[in-house]
């Protein structure tokens, strides 16, 4: 037990903080010893005759720190309801008791760094509708879109260019966050399409830039900004066409992956989660999956080394290309449209493959 | 979400289940929340959270039922305040929404203490005097609703799974004739969710999904995510009344909201240019009928619905870059509101950011 501060004498209670050195961020405040003392039952009785208060904050209209009061023999206890904050100062008082602790700070880390942003190619569609900003470790939520810039060739900035949404779009670990690009101004026929125009001009230059301001989870400023440089080029209208893929088989008994070529780049994020190989009946296979060549590409590099038996790759038609296009829809369709109608057949969800033989050995 | 039609709808699903009913299913305890993004009200002082990090709507029965209710409330420093409460810095502080139980005319707010993938979600009232109260969940009554959130693919073998990246931001919530409805948006798929969930919940409760779309003028159509909503009563049937992220205001009737079913809205009025709805509520003056809307470029805009009954959706441009529709005005003296609802007959409540950046919590009469 620590006790971080103590005003004693044998008959006057004493005030003090206590934590458990493995977790100094659960400390707590006993008084003792208190004789003949009724704890009142008045929530506002209670904080007026023992409370905890971050110090300094000047401004004495704040009220006290939430938490739990009990009693027990001779000793008052007030349990903060809250974790103590790395770095704040807190103050107990009791009658004109006082006892301050200093919440340790935060453990020293490496800095946080932008570490990727998706798609990652030079040229885009200029209706593009979204990028993931990848970071080594978890960020803070609340204030994203003023470290996020869209600047033109020159610095100048790109006016409203986001759909900023006051949730904003984070992995559950908060390592990753989605931004989108304005679909006002993408989807054609509607006012800000129509009077301020697309977010991207095709042919011009424009750079994404995160500002090193922005605070990671344990409150520290990022390593460095970074700059994502790109050029617009013409829209795209087309939906994605497995059909038009090409494929590069394994040969059986080995890890070698499984290449699957697109015919432009998919969003990242979906080709991760909706591409997988199965082999029959309904086995999905365990193994790495990444992507290539400006997300272009999707390898596949199973666990163990592949059998000859039949296998398929899993194509899940929510997924998008770049610009909210998906394989069942696209991201601006024609009213009433009807797919079987049109004499299209829809695009398969599996493509089945064999892993290609061994080739037999020679001596 | 928050409107003087969902307190009517509270006291119109009253007669038809008390609150015994409601909670009879409920378990006690505490409500695992992993975080807290929207709330509403129910009857009986029930409310529902949300709850994006755990893909869950939890119903939660808050036991404050009954109560008089402050004719004004106003909360300078709010920011300050929360933060001290909550033993904290005021920069570790995020207020997600408001919503004011119409059993007892008491506001609550939806908070998070902290800003990383560790925040604390908490739910706090405001007492008549203005003071703040933290919301005990140790032990309370409560349901919750699993919305579904498409799984990592199963593996072969013992391998390590892959994690799931994906996460379903709920983007409003509102509980209307024994149903409750939230809007979702994915930080992956662009792709609108609408789901409508009857309460009490059933054993595990995903309710119905419907794919909502938004036609522009010309041929053709997106499927658009809700940014916010709530609703409004037309010729007698209860409607939603939606503002999609691409900004359109439209509306449909609550009764499509049937399983699989493909929605495309009634376009009511585009809400402009550099411009994003943040909050709405829909109240009477008189024997006429008024949207309010927080934006976040521009004051609070005053819909009149004067004309929703005929609104057969926009299909034409107007001279300068107008759009036909409702009309509205924007009240300018509404500054920086970054969360409204309504409180009573008269009076709004709202979260506004003032000049230095701090929040304050007021009511404000009606426009």
């Amino acid at each position: 037990m620590l006790l971080a501060s103590a005003l004693a004498s044998s008959a006057e209670p004493s005030l003090r903080w206590v934590s458990d050195p493995a977790q100094p961020y659960l400390a707590w405040v006993e008084v003792a010893p208190l004789e003949n003392f009724v704890l009142p039952a008045k929530a506002s009785e209670r904080t007026g005759l023992l409370s905890v208060r971050v110090t300094p904050t000047g401004n004495s209209a704040l009220p006290p720190m939430a938490g739990r009061y009990s009693l027990e023999k001779n000793m008052l206890s007030f349990h903060p309801q809250f974790p103590l904050e790395p770095g704040l100062r807190y103050t107990a008082s009791f009658k004109s008791l006082r006892a301050s602790i200093t919440a340790p700070p935060r453990k020293d880390a490496p800095a946080t760094k932008v570490s990727k942003i998706t798609p990652t190619a030079g040229t885009l569609p200029l209706n593009l509708l979204k990028f993931y900003i990848h970071f080594s470790a978890p960020m803070t939520r609340g204030s994203s879109y003023q470290h996020i810039q869209l600047q033109h060739s020159m610095g100048e900035r790109v006016a409203d260019p986001f759909l900023e949404l006051p949730e904003e779009l984070w992995n559950p670990e908060m390592t990753r966050l989605t931004i989108l690009l304005d679909p006002g101004r993408i989807k054609r026929g509607l006012l800000p399409n129509e009077v301020v125009g697309t977010v991207f001009e095709d042919g011009k230059d424009y750079t994404l830039r995160i500002d090193r301001s922005w605070k990671d989870a344990s409150g520290r400023l990022l390593e460095k900004s970074f700059a994502k440089k790109f050029r617009a080029a013409a829209p795209d209208y087309r939906q994605p066409q497995p059909r038009k893929w090409q494929f590069r088989y394994p040969t059986a008994g080995t890890r070698e992956p499984l290449r699957v070529t697109f015919a432009e780049p998919l969003d990242a994020a979906l080709a991760t989660r909706l591409l997988a190989v199965g082999r029959e009946p309904n086995l999905i296979l365990e193994g790495t999956s990444s992507l290539a060549a400006h997300e272009t590409a999707w390898e596949f590099r199973p666990a163990e080394p592949w059998s000859e038996k039949p296998h398929h790759l899993k194509i899940d038609h929510r997924l998008e290309d770049l610009v909210g296009n998906s394989i069942e829809r696209p991201f601006e369709d024609a009213l009433d449209r009807h797919p079987e109608a049109a004499g299209a057949p829809p695009p398969k969800s599996r493509h089945p493959f064999a892993p290609k033989p061994a080739a037999p050995k020679v001596d | 979400m928050h409107t003087a039609a969902a307190l009517l709808a509270a006291l119109l699903a009253a007669p038809l289940a008390t609150g015994a009913d409601l909670t009879a299913s409920m378990s006690e305890g505490k409500p695992d929340l992993k975080s807290i993004g929207p709330i509403a009200f129910g009857p009986e002082g029930i409310l529902f959270a949300a709850d994006s990090k755990s893909a869950a709507v939890f119903a939660i029965a808050t036991g404050d039922t009954k109560g008089v209710q402050a004719d004004s409330l106003k909360v300078e420093n709010l920011d300050e305040k929360i933060a001290a409460l909550l033993g904290t810095s005021v920069e570790q502080i995020l207020v997600s929404d408001l919503a004011v139980n119409p059993a007892s005319g008491t506001p609550y707010l939806a908070v998070s203490r902290g800003r990383g993938p560790d925040a604390n979600p908490v739910l706090l009232k405001v007492n008549g005097d203005g003071s703040l109260a933290l919301v005990s969940l140790d032990k309370v009554k409560f349901s919750l609703a699993a919305l579904p959130n498409a799984p990592a693919d199963k593996v072969v073998g013992q391998g390590r799974r892959r994690k799931n990246a994906r996460l379903e931001s709920i983007t409003d919530i509102a509980y209307t004739n024994g149903d409750v409805i939230v809007a979702g948006l994915s930080n992956e798929e662009f792709a609108s969710s609408l789901r409508r969930i009857p309460f009490p919940f059933k054993e595990i409760g995903k309710g119905t999904s419907v794919e909502i779309f938004h036609g522009a003028h010309g041929k053709l159509e997106t499927r658009s995510p809700v940014r916010t909503f709530t609703t409004i009563t037309i010729e007698n049937e209860p409607h939603l009344l939606a503002a999609y992220t691409c900004t359109p205001l439209v509306q449909f009737p609550l009764k499509s909201l049937k399983s699989g079913a493909k929605i495309r809205g009634t376009t009511l009025a585009e809400l402009g240019n550099r411009n994003r709805p943040l909050d709405m509520i829909v109240y009477q003056q008189g024997k006429q009928t008024f949207i309010l809307i927080a934006n976040n470029a521009r004051g609070i805009m005053k819909v009149t619905t004067k004309d929703i009954t005929e609104a057969k959706g926009i299909s034409k441009r107007v001279e300068g870059g107008k759009t036909e529709g409702l009309s509205y005005q924007t009240i300018e003296s509404w500054k920086g509101v970054e969360q409204l609802n309504g409180y009573n007959s008269e009076s709004a409540i709202v979260v506004q950011r003032g000049d230095p950046g701090g929040l304050s919590l007021t009511t404000m009469p009606l426009p």
